[in-house]
């Protein structure tokens, strides 16, 4: 994995637009409008709500002032000395940036933005003649969505050193993340990689550090720890010969190596090297970064300390999730930015087609066509989306999804047929547009001395069955299942589905992680049984009523089990369930498992809030 | 050509017949359920693979499938994965534990419920999906069946017409999977496509429930290979784990008529 970080990020594309807009002053400072929403006026740049949305809530947990008004975002080095800073009022930055000089009356009827600064000739007084010094700031309104739009152009720029390259996944991202698992070699090496990458990325005026390592959570810690504000760092001027080259050989000194531009860390080395790095560089939310901090946590090397069982009772499920991403406990991947230059077939036609054999057989002519493509430019495809244009304008999309990437037409083709047999179409098509989108081809490693592929066939197998499920009937139809630790027995189960969402491909390497834990038998797997409890097996999905409001707290000696009357003879319990009062789904209930005339074995339940019953399992 | 040159020549035929029926067929293998007294009734000791099992109970709540998961479990020692075809969407995961089945291997297929799909439209050309969640169900069962990468399939089956059953015993022993069909008694009177039936019952219902220990009952009512053993199987469900035992018969009280030495 690598990470490019850049370093003061919204005034560095602030920087860059001035530069093409011809005018570059030294002095930046980026604030925010009066309302919440109001972050964001580029209207060319394709807004998505709910990123824009959660860098507003994240930039009001870290800065307050936020949330009340207008305040400053970001400031450039020069802002900095002036005594403008992140989270200040924008009212108190302008008069903090731009001192009112005495006898200057002038000025100050001027409006704040094109107040020039008093000449020093026309000013004798000392105070004077500071504040003729004193650098003027430029404020300007901060657009988020404009800042992730150039991250994802610097991302179409990058492209040419990884085939995957995706954003920070965290808010106000200001980094990026490329897999170049296999590409060190082509550029000689990942440290020339790197250098080349930097080099590239000066070249076109932006500033930037660059981490090497294994996992996504080391590459973005290292990349994200400075021991001096980010808005007063001094740009690295370093020549690319000072990469730090680290091999475990012996401890370095990581205040230092922290500055460079570019971090390479061996095989194996991540959690040594990121063990002395501040807990701030761990992901974690800023509630359980309080938390750490209350408890004296203050680097991630006391992190791992921690016993890992009690995590999940004193933090949040992202920050143990992160937890176990630094400790590579835990899978990350990135979430692949969609390509400039993306494979795509097209088909449209002045006679419309208006049968599904026909629909089908573009399909058909369209899929050649960009498994062609794919073959040709070496990956494979992980989702297909097509538009159907009918014959009123109407578009209707259509996606479909492969477990493993692939580079078969045949199979490609076969689930967007099953898929076309959900769609709910009704009139005729004029045009159909196919888009792919491709990720690497996943590398199949050999684990038999004697039957290479053996392993591989089921897995295949099951990969093609749930690609064909899951674009038939859905892709919630078909899942892995996932124990929660809550009491509560409709959540203590969770349904992950194989191909959870079509417009993601970043779990095109965890499928496969998930295909092999499906199909080889794994002796740790097996629970143990005196660890669980007896648990209905068929569970409904909402608790049928039985009865009322019972005051004798027992259930009627006859009860309706799926349309038919049971004759109740003993109840055994009951098994208190009393917990998240703090949700919305609050669970106070005594369960009981009942016996009905012939035998069978039911699990009712008492609400004690409303002293009804309901019948909620059976065991079947 | 004489008579019996032709018979030969037939018997010959059919023989190449059967060797090639034999090759696209895949082999079974026989694995111990690991419950003693079920095993002792069954043909060989144990469940075979690539064969289509029906678990038959009287009354919901007896733990028919409870046992039937049980009595996979060492199926997946092998290479793949356990598939649960849940049309009612009521299967409930976590009980699958008790019965020393790893979630890791499981994987759960639901078909969407027919409110869910999208819905049919007046013009006849296009109406292709009018099918519900049952015909989506017995599909999902005849694909999964079909997947060499599937090692058993359970799914809770009532309605199914002999057409279909033929289709999954075909599927199954063309691919190796083992399809568990847990269904009520009110097939009983429809004819088998199974390898195996078995029967589910409780143990004198009247008494049974008195213990913490619960006493079930398990006959085989067909099997393809012929019945060797006429008996039962007596489980016991400990309702404190949930986990099903296997228990042996008592020995006769009589006292022995010599004696032993």
């Amino acid at each position: 994995m690598l990470c490019i970080r850049f370093p003061n990020w919204p005034i560095q594309c602030l920087q860059q637009r001035l530069r093409s807009e011809g005018e570059c002053p030294p002095s930046l400072a980026l604030h925010t409008l009066h309302t919440a929403a109001a972050g964001s006026t580029d209207r060319t740049a394709p807004r998505r709500a709910s990123d824009v949305d959660a860098d507003l809530k994240y930039l009001r947990a870290v800065f307050p002032t936020a949330s009340t008004g207008p305040a400053v975002v970001a400031v450039s080095r020069d802002a900095w000395i002036v005594g403008v800073r992140p989270g200040m009022p924008l009212a108190e930055a302008r008069s903090m940036a731009q001192p009112l000089p005495v006898n200057s009356r002038a000025s100050h009827r001027q409006p704040p933005q094109n107040r020039t600064r008093p000449s020093a000739q026309k000013s004798d007084s000392p105070r004077a003649a500071n504040v003729a010094t004193t650098p003027n700031v430029s404020f300007h309104e901060w657009m988020p969505d404009s800042d992730r739009h150039t991250l994802a152009a610097v991302a179409e720029f990058t492209r040419r050193y990884a085939p995957v390259v995706g954003m920070d996944s965290m808010p106000l991202p200001d980094s990026l993340l490329l897999d170049i698992t296999g590409c060190g070699p082509l550029f000689g090496g990942e440290a020339a990689l790197a250098e080349l990458l930097l080099r590239d990325l000066k070249l076109a005026d932006w500033t930037a550090r660059i981490a090497v390592a294994d996992t996504i959570a080391a590459v973005w810690a290292l990349t994200h720890t400075e021991h001096a504000p980010p808005e007063v760092r001094r740009n690295s001027r370093r020549s690319a010969s000072n990469v730090s080259r680290r091999t475990s050989s012996g401890p370095t000194d990581m205040h230092q190596n922290h500055d460079l531009p570019i971090q390479i860390i061996p095989p194996g080395m991540e959690q040594q090297e990121i063990s002395s790095l501040p807990i701030a560089a761990s992901r974690l939310p800023l509630k359980d970064l309080q938390i750490l901090s209350h408890l004296g946590i203050r680097s991630i090397g006391q992190l791992f300390s921690l016993p890992r069982e009690d995590l999940p009772s004193r933090l949040s499920a992202v920050a143990v999730e992160r937890f176990h991403q630094l400790h590579s406990l835990a899978d990350e991947f990135i979430d692949p930015l969609p390509e400039c230059n993306p494979v795509a077939a097209a088909w449209s036609s002045e006679y419309p087609v208006n049968s599904f054999d026909d629909i089908r057989q573009v399909l058909q002519h369209l899929v050649e066509s960009v498994a062609e493509q794919i073959a040709r430019r070496h990956v494979a495809c992980s989702v297909l989306t097509c538009d159907l244009t009918c014959a009123s304008g109407k578009k209707l999309p259509l996606s479909a999804g492969v477990v493993k990437p692939t580079q078969s037409a045949e199979l490609m083709f076969e689930v967007l047929s099953l898929r076309l047999e959900t769609l709910p179409l009704s009139e005729p098509v004029t045009a159909i547009s196919m888009a792919v989108q491709a990720v690497p081809i996943p590398v199949s490693r050999q684990r038999d001395l004697f039957s290479p592929t053996e392993h591989i066939r089921p897995q295949e197998e099951l990969a093609t069955l749930i690609a064909r499920l899951s674009n038939r009937m859905g892709p919630q139809s078909v899942s892995t299942i996932r124990i929660q630790a809550d009491p509560r027995p409709e959540h203590a189960i969770v349904l992950d589905p194989v191909i959870a969402n079509a417009d993601s491909a970043a779990r095109a390497p965890q499928s496969e992680h998930i295909l092999q834990q499906l199909t080889e038998s794994d002796s740790n797997a097996i629970p143990d049984i005196e660890c669980t409890l007896p648990r209905p097996l068929r569970l409904l999905a909402t608790p049928q009523l039985i009865a009322g409001r019972d005051d004798d707290q027992h259930p009627p000696a006859r009860i309706p089990v799926l349309g038919k009357q049971k004759q109740i003879i003993e109840l055994h319990g009951p098994e208190r369930i009393q917990t998240a009062w703090w949700t919305d789904e609050p669970c106070h209930r005594d369960y009981y498992r009942a016996v009905t005339e012939s035998g069978g074995q039911l699990w009712i339940f008492r609400d004690l809030q409303s002293g009804k019953w309901y019948l909620h399992g059976l065991y079947d | 050509m004489s008579a019996a040159a032709v018979r030969t020549k037939a018997i010959q035929s059919l023989q190449r017949q059967l060797l090639a029926t034999r090759q696209t067929q895949t082999s079974q293998q026989i694995i111990p359920t690991g419950l003693t007294s079920v095993d002792t009734i069954l043909p060989h000791g144990g469940l075979p693979t690539a064969s289509l099992i029906e678990w038959v109970f009287d009354d919901v709540g007896l733990h028919a499938a409870s046992i039937a998961l049980k009595s996979i479990a060492p199926m997946l020692t092998l290479p793949g994965c356990l598939a649960i075809v849940d049309e009612r969407h009521d299967f409930h995961a976590d009980a699958a534990r008790c019965h020393g089945i790893p979630l890791s291997r499981m994987l759960l297929i639901r078909p969407a419920r027919a409110a869910c799909l999208p819905s049919t439209t007046s013009h006849s050309r296009f109406v292709r999906q009018a099918s519900g969640t049952h015909s989506d169900a017995l599909w999902a069962l005849e694909q999964t069946a079909r997947c060499p990468g599937v090692r058993v399939v359970l799914t809770f089956l009532e309605l199914a017409s002999s057409a279909v059953m033929r289709r999954l015993q075909l599927a199954v022993e063309r691919s190796g999977v083992t399809i568990v069909l847990v269904r009520p008694a009110s097939i009983l009177h429809q004819p088998s496509f199974a390898d195996l039936r078995l029967h589910v019952t409780v143990a004198e219902p009247a008494l049974a429930g008195l213990t913490a220990r619960r006493r079930l009952i398990v006959r085989l009512l067909r099997s393809r290979h012929g019945l060797q053993h006429t008996g039962h199987a007596q489980l016991e469900v400990d309702h404190e784990t949930g986990a099903v035992h296997s228990i042996s018969e008592l020995a006769d009280s009589m006292p022995a008529t010599a004696p032993a030495f």
